[in-house]
């Protein structure tokens, strides 16, 4: 009964996603087993019924998962519907409330970094050893087959100007730990993270995230996401906003063949849903701080 | 004078703060936009995420310093020792590090655009993935000489650089942007550019030889008299490349790429063009002694008085080329 309340916000919060006509119809499809593309018979169902029927139906969140995962796997727009399915997915957690273990997503919408100032401290005297800066954990030989191999899926991306274009408006750095949280399934910075950040150059990181999301909104909206949850949210975001602007015009060719049905979300539309969604998701997780890691 | 006082006196708007002993202290994140640390003694000290822009930490002395991702955008670095230090993610965008001893230095992922590196000792140290676009690297005799020597360059962004005369001698820069790049004189000897982007790069007379350029795009390039014994080109792209003179002797050239190339004189003996795409190539008097040419593709390429008599033609394809004796040759 308590989840009535968490259930029409929720519903609420996708009616007026950017991307509702879509996650209706997934969400739908999921509940009757069977696609329907007709916006006006989805809509004579009331959306907290389908979600509380769903709930009902798979009571673990890794049940709705499989079973929101196998429509959008049949569909032809496959990639972009299962983008969708995480959305949906990350928004249905919290109806999940007592659930032990969280299940792994892949797009890292439970991003809590870590990056307190006193971890930060403590973790650099130990992960940045004195005597030999130099000889960084890197294998040349495997970055140079690593980069070569993704760039060639995306001919037209120009690794060099995105590069330039992130060292131009943002930290290096920051960039780094940004994308490093967002491509990283670990989710926590902590020593092992700065370790492993001085092992992945910044283009390789820049196009394992342009590769991930299909479209502009959805890295933008991941990016923004992520940097909220850092120390130093401001910084982050500026680095998000680099990496977004650098990337925009290769999302432009990238989707040049894409169907026409592009959702027009704004941002302003996503900071809204952010900003209900965090306080849905503070209220019921704990900020992690590094004391209560260890 | 320890790390609060330093930050309070900055706080309460001293800026001047010449010859201070800062060695091993903790700034992390600190802002300390604009000061003044000239001859300060900051060895071991962390300024990682520090705020140093228009800094002025000329001649300091920052040997083994931890540096990343601190914002040193226009700073004054000039003579400074910068030794060992830790420089991941740095941003020195503008910075003017002439004369800086920077050897060992690790300046993964750094930001170095603009920045002025005359002189700058960069020998071993880390620039994997740096962005060094617009940077002065020139090569100032009497005064300048910037060392790069056993640098790790590779997927360094250097697109435009000027390296006139740079010695780069067994330098790893594969992967590496170094389109429009100036390298006339310089000294590539037994250096690594495999997948490199030299595309419309100024290569004369530079020494190339034993070099690795394995899958290295010299499009349009110019390489007149340029020195490539033994250098690894299987399957470069050379499109267009201007290399009249140029010293080829036993270069492997297998499955590369040379339409349009002008190689007039140059020396290609013993070298392999296996299976290699010469249509359009011109290679007037060139010198063919031994040359490997199976399988490849000369249509329309210019062999007048080149000298192949001694070349290996199995399988060649010389459909409409202008044969050594001046005659097309036609099926």
């Amino acid at each position: 009964m308590e989840n009535l309340l968490l259930i029409s916000e929720i519903a609420q919060e996708l009616e007026q996603h950017g991307n509702a006509a879509r996650m209706k119809k997934l969400i739908f499809a999921t509940w009757r087993k069977c696609w329907e593309n007709d916006l006006s018979t989805i809509n004579k169902f009331p959306l907290t019924n389908i979600l509380q029927e769903l709930v009902n139906s798979y009571p673990t969140p890794e049940q709705l998962r499989i079973a929101i995962i196998n429509i959008a796997d049949t569909l032809n727009k496959k990639e972009e519907y299962r983008v969708i399915a995480e959305i949906i997915l990350g928004k249905l957690r919290n109806l999940y409330g007592n659930q032990s273990e969280e299940p792994m997503t892949q797009m890292v919408y439970q991003a809590v970094a870590i990056f307190s100032e006193d971890a930060a401290k403590e973790t650099i005297s130990e992960a940045m050893p004195n005597d030999n800066p130099v000889s960084t954990p890197v294998n040349s030989n495997t970055l140079g087959a690593n980069s070569g191999a993704n760039l060639e899926i995306d001919k037209d991306y120009d690794a060099f100007a995105v590069r330039l274009a992130v060292m131009k408006y943002s930290n290096p750095l920051r960039a780094k730990i940004l994308l490093f949280c967002l491509v990283d399934e670990q989710s926590s910075f902590n020593q092992s993270g700065w370790l492993k950040l001085r092992s992945r150059p910044l283009d390789e990181l820049l196009v394992e995230v342009f590769q991930k999301f299909a479209n502009l909104e959805q890295l933008e909206y991941q990016l923004h996401a992520t940097a909220r949850n850092l120390q130093e949210p401001d910084e982050h975001a500026q680095a998000a906003e680099a990496i977004v602007k650098a990337m925009k015009p290769f999302y432009k060719d990238k989707n040049k063949d894409k169907i026409r049905d592009q959702s027009t979300s704004s941002s302003a539309t996503y900071s809204e849903q952010d900003r209900i969604f965090s306080n849905t998701k503070e209220e019921s997780t704990n900020q992690f701080s590094v004391n209560n890691r260890n | 004078m320890d790390a609060k006082e330093l930050i309070k006196r900055y706080e309460a708007g001293q800026t001047k703060f010449h010859g201070v002993n800062l060695s091993g202290m903790n700034f992390f994140g600190a802002d300390l936009i604009g000061i003044v640390l000239q001859k300060a003694d900051l060895h071991n000290t962390n300024l990682i995420f520090a705020y140093l822009s228009r800094a002025d930490l000329g001649q300091a002395n920052l040997t083994a310093s931890k540096l990343c991702g601190a914002n040193l955008n226009q700073a004054k670095l000039g003579g400074a020792n910068l030794h060992d230090a830790d420089l991941h993610g740095v941003m020195l965008q503008g910075a003017d590090l002439r004369g800086a001893d920077m050897t060992l230095a690790d300046l993964f992922d750094a930001n170095l655009i603009d920045a002025d590196l005359r002189g700058a000792d960069l020998s071993g140290a880390n620039l994997m993935g740096a962005c060094l676009r617009g940077a002065n690297l020139r090569e100032e005799k009497r005064i300048y000489c910037a060392n790069l020597r056993g640098a790790n360059l590779q997927m360094v962004d250097m697109q435009g650089a000027n390296l006139t005369g740079a010695d780069l001698s067994k330098v790893n820069l594969s992967g590496s942007n170094l389109r429009d790049v100036m390298l006339r004189d310089a000294d590539l000897s037994g250096a690594d550019l495999s997948g490199a982007d030299l595309t419309n790069a100024f290569l004369t007379d530079t020494n190339l030889n034993g070099a690795n350029l394995q899958g290295a795009k010299l499009i349009n390039s110019k390489l007149e008299r340029s020195k490539l014994l033994e250098a690894n080109l299987r399957g470069a792209d050379l499109s267009g490349a201007i290399m009249p003179d140029a010293k080829l002797n036993k270069a492997n050239l297998t499955g590369s790429i040379l339409v349009g190339v002008v190689l007039n004189r140059a020396d290609l003996s013993r070298a392999s063009l296996r299976e290699a795409d010469l249509t359009e190539a011109r290679l007037i008097d060139a010198y063919l002694a031994r040359t490997n040419m199976m399988n490849a593709n000369f249509t329309n390429a210019n062999l007048a008085r080149a000298e192949i008599s001694t070349a290996n033609v199995v399988g060649a394809n010389f459909q409409g080329a202008t044969m050594p004796d001046e005659s097309i040759y036609q099926r």
